[in-house]
């Protein structure tokens, strides 16, 4: 038998009682610890059954080694059931960094799955196919129909009216994040919640489906595509409203039809692919693309020449994710050019007209200009700020990433330890 | 004149496969935070301002 090294307890992972391992309905195995899921393989998904069941490490590594007829090192596995089953119990070796930040729980798990039980069948086959085709009709005639109504507000009152639009989009979102919810509940997962935080500069609402990662891809899909169903079905009552008012009110169409612009915009921004919307989940999944922001940050790299040799040739099956890395750096190109734009031709006039009047800088405690020049400041500097946390954390798993590749190079490089079986 | 010889048996026991550190990968999956934005600059960014009507 190989000679083990008497190895931790399993009490040195805090995780392990919590962890849950499970396989997946197409063949992976995950490992749910401290709230994050991680892709294992088969070994490890064993040795952690095995190290559940009462075994120490290196009992689990020989019972794998017989089972297996292979040598599995205890002082291979020990670093890694250390980081992410060490991690479960708070320890900082993975970064839990959320990329929504300020973020404000509105509905707990737990009420969610009982808010949703009873909408499951909406997404039975037999009722998703027609009712989204009909969503998609109806809407799509309204368009062709109204037109886009633009949200001027011109004959009400501009605050009262402009609320009451965003209280009618803040219950359409509501509804986009409870399709998602329900979704996943449909497939038997547990919705951990709906929130509200940040993404980049936006005030999102959003849903916590990282269970989600234990379905096959078609059923990931269908989850992904839940809240704009659902956020469907909640602007097609307004258009019902819509047409059941009478024509004499025509404010209060023009505030419905002000609403329903605004929930399909929402639904259409959110199908796009880009900037971790529904459209992202989607791309991501259907091409087979886990971490696709962090492996489309760095896909360049992978044309770079290393330690003399060329790079491989390009393969068929990375086509996916050339095309998403290239369409993401085009559309970072373009924001940075929209935004010195609107610098160049607004900002730093409005900025150099003040700062140039001859009554600076008392000038400056008129409010519109204050309120001005706290609004641009404030979204500079907090552009500057998420541009640069988005940089360092990309860096610093870039950082992490490598090390780990070295890891593996100088671990492949040693020459076998394994002891022949007399 | 007798000539012995004499054969030396060797024998060989294979070893088995070491299971290599790439095989004990973990992948950490990103958080799955489905979104919906509450704001996009509906004044600005409003599908009549982009669709020019």
């Amino acid at each position: 038998m190989p000679t083990l090294l008497p190895l931790a307890a399993p009490a040195s992972y805090p995780g392990l009682a919590t962890a849950e391992v499970r396989p997946t309905e197409d063949g992976r195995y995950l490992l749910l610890a401290g709230g994050r899921v991680f892709q294992i393989g088969a070994i490890v998904y064993e040795v952690v059954q095995a190290l559940q069941a009462g075994l120490d490490l290196p009992a689990a590594c020989a019972a794998y080694a017989q089972r297996h007829q292979r040598t599995l090192r205890a002082d291979d596995l020990a670093p890694v059931l250390h980081k992410y089953l060490g991690e479960a119990a708070g320890a900082p070796a993975v970064s839990r960094t959320s990329y929504i930040y300020a973020q404000v729980q509105l509905l707990r798990g737990e009420v969610l799955t009982k808010l949703g039980q009873p909408f499951r069948g909406m997404f039975r086959p037999w009722v998703l196919g027609p009712l989204l085709a009909v969503v998609a009709a109806l809407l799509g005639t309204f368009v062709l129909k109204q037109g886009w109504f633009v949200p001027s507000f011109h004959s009400l009152p501009a605050l009262q009216t402009t609320l009451l639009a965003y209280v009618g989009l803040v219950v359409g979102v509501f509804f986009h994040e409870l399709g998602h919810s329900v979704a996943a509940l449909r497939y038997g997962m547990r919705p951990k919640g709906i929130g509200f935080g940040f993404y980049l500069v936006f005030p999102v609402f959003f849903a916590d489906v990282t269970e989600v990662w234990a379905l096959p891809k078609a059923k990931r899909i269908v989850i992904n595509l839940g809240g704009v169903y659902f956020q469907g079905l909640f602007t097609l009552l307004l258009m019902a409203g819509y047409y059941a008012l009478p024509l004499a009110w025509a404010d209060s169409r023009e505030l419905l039809g002000t609403i329903i612009t605004m929930n399909l915009f929402v639904m259409l921004y959110s199908l796009n692919p880009f900037l971790r919307n529904d459209g992202y989940w989607v791309y991501s999944d259907l091409f087979g693309l886990p971490n696709l922001m962090q492996q489309a940050f760095f896909y360049p790299l992978r044309w770079l020449p290393r330690a003399g040799t060329r790079p491989a040739p390009l393969r068929r099956a990375e086509l996916p994710l050339l095309v998403y890395s290239v369409a993401n750096y085009a559309l970072f190109v373009y924001l940075l050019c929209v935004f010195e734009r609107y610098s160049a031709h607004t900002l730093l006039p409005r900025l150099h007209g003040l700062l140039s009047a001859p009554n600076f800088p008392g000038n400056l405690l008129n409010w519109p200009d204050a309120l001005f020049l706290l609004k641009t400041f404030g979204l500079y500097g907090f552009m500057l700020y998420m541009t640069a946390f988005s940089f360092w954390r990309n860096l610093r798993a870039y950082a992490k990433n490598r090390q780990a590749q070295a890891a593996k190079a100088a671990a492949a490089a040693t020459p076998s330890r394994a002891v022949a079986l007399a | 004149m007798i000539t012995t010889s004499t054969t030396e048996l060797t024998t060989t026991t294979t070893a088995p496969a070491l299971v290599s550190p790439d095989e004990l990968f973990v992948l950490v999956l990103e958080e799955r935070l489905e979104l919906a934005t509450l704001d996009i600059g509906h004044d600005k960014c409003s599908p009549a301002a982009i669709f020019g009507e």
